[in-house]
């Protein structure tokens, strides 16, 4: 599992933990039923507040992500990571609809999108 | 307590062995000369002895640890005790190893009067056990600043009254010198040990009671 | 439970008055201590260890509210004071010994391993060490007698970075155990910065503020305004306003902060310092 932590960047760091553990579990870096690092050995690796790390662990507890076992710790859910692709997918979907439809307002065609995509997708690598 | 006690011995050894170094000086002298002056001199070894225990106090205090002692698992009570036992043990020591050296001494010169020897472990009892219970209380309440100063005072006074007494109290020197050394003895070690009790119950109050 | 439980605590000095503290450390928690030079860290540490008698008010240690009157409990609290007492003419290895008699779980093994990693030179005379390794012989002290409860009176002042950094390391690694907690206190905030839990801000002998360091920071926010946006700040959301004759640089919680505005994160020491010489002082209740 990989963290990495931006300390000037103005999103707060428990978010940026929930952020990417969320989205390696929904990648398929973390597998399902994966052991997670203990909140206080992630506190202590990262050198962070043990409540960060906790309320990190309960927001992904909380959605579906991780499930918790007393005395043993917490591990990657395995039904959720389907759910939220599905979500994502289906966002996804709805997105693209409504580009079609910006596009179509302003009189561009498939290709015009298209190029356009290309670049943004090449830009952001 | 266990930890005082080595922690004492080892600044003893190190800090104040000059004293001890002083006391076996005068005791060898004291073997060698006879009668009054060997006693004189003893005794005044005995004094060296008993000016350990202030500047082992003092040093604790100047290097702060006593302060240290607040941190560690241990009670003022003990912090208090450890001194006391570390003085009067020595003081014990000083006197049984004069007993032993002085009779030997004595033996060796082809003679059996042991009765100024014990007189004179006596007067070295009283001394130093009764100075010292007064030096410690007064070191550990006014510390190594204004401590001498006071306990000077004191020692003054008590001489003062001592001596008035003695010039006095004719009366009583004559029953006190009429009466058979063993039961003056044991009035003497009567008295001081409650002196010495008395003192460590002070010595506790007051330490017990300072802000650090 | 608590590991330091401290209610409305008062304690006078001619010169210096401890008013009203209250602060907890929850166990398994780091408590930074953060004020200036004179603000009173050291009092409270006394009052915490039973060094000095409180004139009101209650404390609680490890569960225990008369920490004099009970000297063992001492075995479970491993103190690192700003200047550490230990006999002049002991050298590290000595105090060890000296140290295995005071404390029932004293870890040699342990304390040999710490005085390596802190670099302690072994045959010097504790009186001739220098200011950094005294405080890290300290340490050494503090760490190997197995304690539940670590306190530190500015131990990381006077030490440079890399031992600051190890020391660090020793403080996260102690706390990975739940029950282990640690105070700290000290003016150099970056330090505390990002391991503390929780913060407690003392100014002259009053807590200006006790919170969850993450919170704090995410609610607190600079922003440079002019005056009439200034204006436009409601006092409850202001921490600190620095006027000049040209605007204003303000510490503001996220709620008031005017609109289109610019506003950037903060800093712990930035916050302290503007709650202390910036025009609000009123105490703050996040």
């Amino acid at each position: 599992m990989q963290i990495l932590i931006d300390n000037y960047s103005g999103v707060s760091i428990y978010e940026q933990i929930h952020a990417q553990i969320r989205d390696q579990i929904v990648s398929g870096e973390l597998q399902a039923d994966q052991p997670l690092p203990s909140i206080r050995s992630l506190a202590k690796d990262l050198r962070i507040s043990v409540i960060t790390t906790k309320r990190a662990y309960e927001e992904l507890e909380k959605e579906g992500f991780i499930y918790t076992m007393a005395g043993k710790g917490s591990y990657v859910s395995a039904r959720n990571k389907e759910l939220l692709k599905e979500n994502h997918l289906r966002s996804i979907e709805e997105h693209m609809e409504e580009i079609r439809k910006l596009a179509v307002s302003c009189g561009l065609d498939k290709e015009d999108v298209l190029e356009m995509w290309h670049t943004i997708w090449e830009d952001s690598e | 307590m266990r930890g005082l006690l080595y922690k004492h011995f080892r600044t003893i050894a190190k800090e104040m062995w000059s004293f001890l170094l002083l006391c076996a000086v005068f005791y060898a002298v004291a073997f060698f000369a006879p009668g009054m002056e060997g006693n004189t001199t003893a005794i005044y070894g005995m004094l060296m002895m008993s000016m350990v225990i202030t500047s082992l106090l003092r040093s604790d205090e100047t290097t702060g640890w006593r302060r240290y002692c607040e941190l560690l698992p241990i009670s003022r009570k003990e912090v208090v005790t450890s001194y006391y036992l570390v003085n009067y043990g020595m003081l014990t020591g000083a006197i049984l190893l004069y007993i032993v050296l002085m009779s030997l001494g004595k033996v060796w010169r082809g003679s059996a009067d042991l009765q100024n020897v014990f007189s004179t472990a006596l007067v070295m009892v009283a001394v130093s056990f009764l100075l010292s219970a007064l030096s410690i209380p007064i070191t550990l309440k006014f510390g190594s600043v204004k401590g001498p100063a006071i306990h000077f005072a004191v020692t003054f006074m008590i001489v003062g009254v001592g001596i008035s007494l003695l010039n006095n109290g004719d009366k009583m020197v004559e029953t006190v010198a009429g009466m058979p050394l063993a039961i003056t003895g044991l009035i003497m070690i009567a008295v001081t040990a409650a002196a010495v009790l008395l003192s460590w119950m002070i010595s506790v109050r007051v330490y017990e009671k300072k802000e650090y | 439970m608590n590991a330091i439980d401290i209610r409305n605590v008062f304690k006078s000095y001619p010169e210096f008055t401890m008013q009203d503290v209250t602060l907890q450390l929850p166990e398994g928690m780091i408590l930074g201590l953060i004020g200036e030079n004179g603000s009173g860290k050291t009092t409270l540490i006394k009052l915490i260890m039973g060094m000095c008698k409180k004139d009101a008010g209650a404390i609680e240690v490890l569960g225990c509210s008369d920490l004099a009157g009970n000297p063992a409990m001492k075995e479970e609290i491993g103190v690192v004071p700003d200047e550490v007492f230990l006999p002049p003419f002991m050298k590290a290895e000595e105090i060890g010994v000296l140290a295995a008699k005071f404390y029932r779980s004293w870890d040699a093994a342990r304390y040999r391993e710490l005085l390596d990693m802190l670099r302690i030179p072994l045959k010097t005379p504790f009186k001739d060490l220098s200011k950094g390794n005294k405080m890290r012989c300290g340490f050494a002290c503090a760490l190997s007698h197995r304690p539940k409860l670590l306190i530190l009176d500015e131990a990381t002042a006077g030490l440079d970075p890399i031992v600051r950094d190890e020391i660090l390391d020793l403080l996260t690694d102690f706390t990975r155990q739940e029950d282990h907690s640690i105070l700290i206190s000290s003016h150099i905030v970056s330090d505390l910065e990002r391991v503390c839990d929780y913060v407690t801000f003392l100014h002259e002998g009053s807590v200006l503020l006790t919170q969850e360091k993450d919170l704090l920071k995410e609610e607190c926010r600079k922003i440079v305004c002019s005056v009439r946006e200034l204006s436009a700040i409601p006092q409850e959301a202001l921490v600190g306003k620095r006027e000049t004759p040209y605007g204003a640089e303000c510490i503001v919680r996220k709620w008031g902060v005017p609109e289109g505005v610019n506003a950037s994160p903060v800093s712990l020491e930035e916050i302290y310092v503007m709650m202390v010489k910036g025009e609000a002082h009123e105490r703050a209740a996040i």
